[in-house]
C-alpha cells in the first residue's frame, strides 16, 4: 500500500460551476476519511468546506458520498480503503450549501410531511405513560434513526421521484403510527397512502444496505403498506403478533391458488379413456397423387358426436393412408403447405412430412395414422383418441 | 449570493447516467431487470408467433418469463416476509432455481 492516498473531492465555486480537486492524503497520521478532510483543510487548503459536529459515529452528520456509496467520514477507515484514489463527494438529493456541505432542511420538511411530530392523547394524565412491551419490541429497531440523510441519497426512487417522501421520514412514521400513546393512530397511516408516499417505494433495498444504524427503512414501509392494505380490505392492522393471520391468509391463498393450478392441469391433460369407435362413414373424395386431401368426419365419444380432420396421402408404395389432423404436440390443427411439401402446425411450428414424420420442431410422434375401411363405397376411419 | 444560502442544485442520480449504477445495491438490479424482462417477454411473445419454430428463440421466451416471474415471486415473498434482510439471498436462490428450471425444461421440451 503507497504511503498516500489521494482524495478527490467535489467541489463548487461561487459561480455555481463544480469540479474535483485532487488531494493527496498520508497514510500515517489520518485515521478516517473525516480525519483526512480535517487535514487537508489545516495543511492544504482552508476553504474546503465540509460538515461534522461528533466525531464518533454518533450524529450522523459527517454523511458523505465515498466512491458512490454512503457513508459517515468519521467512521470509514483509511486503511479499510485500499484503492490509491478515493472519490468524496456531498449527499445526493441535498441542496448543496458548498462543497461537501449540504442543506437539510428539504429533508426535515418530508419529516413533517410524513408527519413526523408525535401528537400525545389527550387524556394522557400520567407523568409517565406505560408502554406495552410488545409494542415497544416492535418500535424499537426503527427508532435508533439519526437523520443523518444517507438512505435519502442512496435512494434511486428520490432521484426519479424527488417529491417522493424517502425512506427516513416514512421510517419516522411507521415508529409513531405503532405508537400506542399518538393520537393520530391509523389516520398516520390513510394519510401515507398518496403516490409519493408509500407506494413510491420499489425496494431496492439501497436505503437498508447503507443505514449506518442498521434499520431497515424498507420494512418500515413494508409495515406501513401491510396495514394500510389490510385496513382497505376491512381487517384490524397488522402488527407482528396479529400479523400471522395475514400470513396464514396468504398461506390459504397459495395454496388455494395451486390446487386450482393442478385441478386446471389435470382437466388439461386429461384424454378421454373411452376408445371411440369407427366413425360416420363419408363419401370418399377424390385421391389426387402428391396431395394430401384434407376430409372432415365425425366420432361418437361418450355419447358426443366430435367432428374431426384428416389427410388422405398416397404413400410410397401408392396405398391411401388417413393421417390425423391433430398435431402431436399439443393437438392444434395441422394443414399443408404446398410450397414446402410439408405438414406445418401453427401453434409451435411443428413440421411433418408427407407421410407424418416429424421434420422439425416440438412434436414428439408423426402424425397418428387412422384406420381406414371401406363401407358400401363411403369411407370410414378409426384410431384417434381424445 | 446571500450566505448559507444553498447554491446549486442537488446532485442527482438519474438512471440514465452511469454513475447511478456504481455501488447500485441488488434490489435496484431485481428492479430493473425485472421491468426490461417484461417489455422483453411482450416483444419475444410477438415474435414467437410470427415464427414459432425457432427453438433458441422459443428458450429465449422461456429464460425471460422464468426471469421475469422469479422476479415478480421474490416481491411477493417480500411482501409477507417478517424481515426484509433476506432479500439478497433470496434473489440468489429464487434465480438459481430458475437458472435450473429454464435448464430442466430447456432438456425436456423439444
Amino acid at each position: 500500500m503507497a504511503d498516500a492516498i489521494t482524495f478527490e473531492i467535489f467541489r463548487t465555486a461561487e459561480d455555481g460551476r463544480t469540479r474535483f480537486d485532487r488531494f493527496p492524503v498520508p497514510r500515517e497520521g489520518p485515521v478516517t476519511v473525516l480525519d483526512g478532510l480535517a487535514w487537508i483543510q489545516r495543511t492544504l487548503d482552508p476553504t474546503l468546506a465540509f460538515r461534522y459536529a461528533c466525531r464518533v459515529g454518533m450524529c450522523g452528520t459527517c454523511a458523505l458520498v465515498i466512491d458512490g456509496r454512503e457513508g459517515w467520514a468519521c467512521r470509514t477507515r483509511l486503511r479499510d480503503l485500499d484503492r490509491p484514489v478515493i472519490r468524496i463527494e456531498p449527499l445526493r438529493h441535498f441542496p448543496i450549501v458548498r462543497d461537501l456541505a449540504v442543506d437539510m432542511a428539504p429533508f426535515f420538511e418530508r419529516y413533517m410531511a410524513a408527519g413526523g411530530a408525535f401528537v400525545p392523547r389527550s387524556e394522557a394524565s400520567m407523568p409517565a405513560a406505560p408502554v406495552p412491551a410488545a409494542e415497544r419490541k416492535e418500535i424499537d429497531p426503527f427508532v435508533e434513526c439519526i437523520s443523518c440523510g444517507m438512505c435519502y441519497s442512496a435512494c434511486r426512487m428520490v432521484a426519479l421521484s424527488p417529491p417522493f417522501l424517502g425512506p427516513a421520514a416514512l421510517n419516522r412514521a411507521f415508529t409513531l403510527a405503532r405508537d400506542g400513546r399518538d393520537a393520530l393512530g391509523p389516520a398516520r397511516v390513510t394519510a401515507l397512502l398518496g403516490e409519493e408516499a408509500l407506494w413510491r417505494c420499489h425496494f431496492h433495498f439501497a436505503c437498508v444496505e447503507v443505514c449506518p444504524k442498521h434499520i431497515d427503512p424498507a420494512q418500515a414501509i413494508q409495515r406501513l403498506r401491510q396495514e394500510a392494505v389490510g385496513r382497505a380490505l376491512g381487517m384490524a392492522p397488522t402488527s407482528p403478533p396479529a400479523a400471522l393471520p395475514a400470513r396464514r391468509g396468504f398461506l390459504i391463498g397459495a395454496g388455494a391458488a395451486v390446487a386450482l393450478l393442478a385441478a386446471g392441469a389435470w382437466m388439461f391433460f386429461r384424454q378421454t379413456s373411452a376408445s371411440p369407435g369407427w366413425s360416420e362413414a363419408i363419401d370418399l373424395p377424390p385421391i389426387r397423387p402428391g396431395a394430401p386431401v384434407a376430409v372432415q368426419y365425425a366420432v361418437l365419444a361418450d355419447g358426443e358426436r366430435i367432428s374431426r380432420r384428416a389427410f388422405l396421402v398416397t404413400d410410397e408404395r401408392g396405398q391411401v393412408v388417413a393421417l390425423s389432423g391433430r398435431c402431436t404436440h399439443q393437438g392444434c390443427p395441422v394443414f399443408w403447405k404446398a410450397a414446402t411439401q410439408t405438414f406445418l402446425c401453427p401453434c409451435h411450428g411443428g413440421i411433418y412430412d408427407r407421410s407424418g414424420k416429424v421434420l422439425s420442431g416440438p412434436p414428439p410422434r408423426p402424425l397418428v395414422r387412422l384406420e381406414t375401411r371401406i363401407d358400401g363405397g363411403r369411407l370410414r376411419l378409426r384410431g384417434e383418441e381424445g | 449570493m446571500p450566505e448559507g444560502r444553498p447554491s446549486m442544485e442537488a446532485l442527482k442520480r438519474s438512471l440514465d447516467s452511469p454513475r447511478a449504477w456504481e455501488a447500485a445495491p441488488a434490489g435496484l438490479w431485481a428492479w430493473v431487470l425485472q421491468r426490461v424482462s417484461a417489455v422483453l417477454v411482450v416483444v419475444l411473445v410477438g415474435v414467437h408467433l410470427w415464427m414459432p419454430w425457432s427453438r433458441p428463440l422459443r428458450l429465449t421466451l422461456l429464460a425471460t418469463v422464468i426471469l421475469h416471474a422469479v422476479l415478480g415471486i421474490r416481491v411477493i415473498i417480500l411482501d409477507f416476509a417478517r424481515s426484509v434482510r433476506i432479500q439478497k439471498v433470496l434473489l440468489v436462490v429464487l434465480v438459481g432455481l430458475g437458472a435450473v428450471l429454464l435448464a430442466l425444461l430447456a432438456y425436456i421440451l423439444p
